[in-house]
């Protein structure tokens, strides 16, 4: 009776596991929600045949107090991220300073664990286009870049 | 049940509910871990640039909770919340591995890995290579995952306690595990084809493209093979159709149970795989090691010892 009863409950136990991600996947597919396992949208770069294909991305450079330039610095959780918390706490001058105290200490930090020590004296995030100019390019042209916002200590 | 609805229902049955031995189950406990490990480890806490490590100083400001932690109710992260989870899941897994006290370890490696993986995808940006993970740590927390290859059942088979016996118990967890792993990579290339122009995604320039902004834009990949691909547009092609037919046939190893078709399948997913790593620079292991959990561990050892069934341990 007793193993019946248990044989039953694990039974129960299992149905519902296997609606739960059976369902939360169909729900996210449906939905087309963007949290599902492996995004939801395809990622598409496609050009025409003797296309430039233009793609953006944000960097940060960093300067130290003699003047040297660092580049590919980082920012917690991302780059693209941090850029929009940038721009969502312009208004906010509290907010941005605490952005700022906050990129020059990760970075700082994650230069040190590389062996570099140095004291940042101003970090800049720049929005760069790189071009794939033609069919046969073996690399990607650097196209036009401006400073999106300039922190400074 | 009248015998017609009973013939309906008896392959659904079978597939979910043949009884097996516990041998896939076992691999798939060890393939988790690893993956759950690989991640605590590549992240930890206790580096304060590290994905984990910078979540308890971030802004408040920003806090972007996903559904499941406003149902829940759990506010932003401190560096203490952090890191004790982060303790307490690195505690737990590494018991889960060993397969000690695993009712207990399993469940709190689910709890633990879903509050980490869920406060780090609250900040605005949704982090997808780990959701997986997180599926099948739940499937393991409600499974009998630790009754081989585990301490739990040195101590059993200690104690005298009888030999087991082949179970449904040890059948469903695989089968949903790895529906899960296979159905994500089947909607990523459902994607594919969906959202582009038919085979547009395949047959434009879009994975020439694709390579060299990985191989120049983002971070370089550990080989020159995707610069090279990329300056030949049948090789790119090929990469292309590739992709989308490991993706989409990945999850027929859920299915399919003749030994050359299985292998054919495996081969075209660990390809995939490892071109990702090759030819664009994403080293993200999780998907190396959970592939694993398609090997047909109850099958091999039954080849090996020649029989037609899996047999049991004889002292757990």
């Amino acid at each position: 009776m007793m193993e019946r009863w248990r044989s039953g409950a694990g039974k129960l136990l299992a149905y519902l596991m296997i609606a739960f991600v059976l369902g939360n996947y169909g729900w996210h597919f449906y939905a087309h929600i963007d949290a599902f396992p492996f995004s939801n949208f395809s990622i598409f770069t496609g050009t025409r045949l003797g296309e430039r294909h233009v793609t953006t991305a944000y960097e940060f450079v960093g300067y130290t107090a003699s003047g040297e330039r660092i580049e590919r610095l980082g920012a917690p959780i991302g780059n693209t991220v941090f850029r929009s918390w940038a721009r969502a706490a312009s208004a906010d001058p509290a907010l941005q300073r605490k952005l700022a105290e906050m990129l020059f200490r990760w970075n700082e930090i994650d230069l040190a664990r590389h062996g570099r020590d140095v004291v940042l004296d101003a970090i800049e995030l720049r929005r760069t286009e790189f071009i794939i100019a033609s069919l046969d390019a073996t690399g990607v042209e650097r196209g036009r870049s401006h400073v999106l916002f300039r922190y400074e200590r | 049940m009248n015998g017609k609805l009973r013939r309906v229902l008896s392959p659904w049955d079978r597939f979910w509910f043949e009884p097996v031995a516990p041998y896939a189950l076992a691999l798939c406990r060890l393939t988790a871990c690893a993956a759950l490990l690989s991640f605590l480890l590549a992240e930890p806490a206790w580096v304060k640039t590290s994905q984990l490590g910078v979540l308890g100083g971030l802004p408040h400001a920003f806090w972007r909770p996903i559904p499941a932690l406003q149902v829940l109710g759990i506010g932003p992260p401190t560096d203490g919340s952090v890191g004790a989870v982060f303790g307490l899941t690195l505690v737990a897994v590494t018991l889960l591995a060993l397969g000690l006290f695993t009712r207990v370890s399993s469940i709190v490696c689910a709890a633990g890995a879903f509050y980490l993986l869920a406060v780090r995808n609250s900040w605005g940006k949704i982090y997808h290579d780990y959701h997986v993970l997180m599926v099948i740590l739940l499937v393991l927390a409600v499974s009998k995952c630790g009754d081989f290859l585990s301490l739990d059942s040195y101590r059993r088979s200690r104690a005298g306690k009888p030999a087991l016996q082949p179970s449904w118990e040890y059948c469903w967890p695989v089968k949903l595990i790895q529906l899960s792993y296979g159905l994500m990579f089947a909607f990523a290339a459902y994607n594919k084809l969906a959202d582009g122009d038919g085979l547009e995604w395949v047959f434009s320039e879009n994975m020439r493209n694709t390579l060299l902004v990985e191989n120049f834009v983002h971070e370089r990949a550990p080989t020159l093979l995707g610069p090279f691909v990329a300056q030949h547009r049948m090789l790119w092609t090929a990469g292309a159709a590739g992709i989308v037919l490991a993706q989409a046939t990945a999850v027929g190893l859920v299915f399919v149970r003749q030994r050359f078709v299985r292998i054919a399948l495996f081969l075209l997913l660990g390809g995939f795989i490892a071109g990702r790593t090759l030819l664009m620079g994403m080293p993200e292991p999780i998907f190396a090691i959970l592939a694993l959990v398609f090997v047909d561990w109850n099958a091999i050892v039954a080849v090996r010892l020649g029989m037609r069934s899996a047999p049991l341990p004889v002292t757990s």
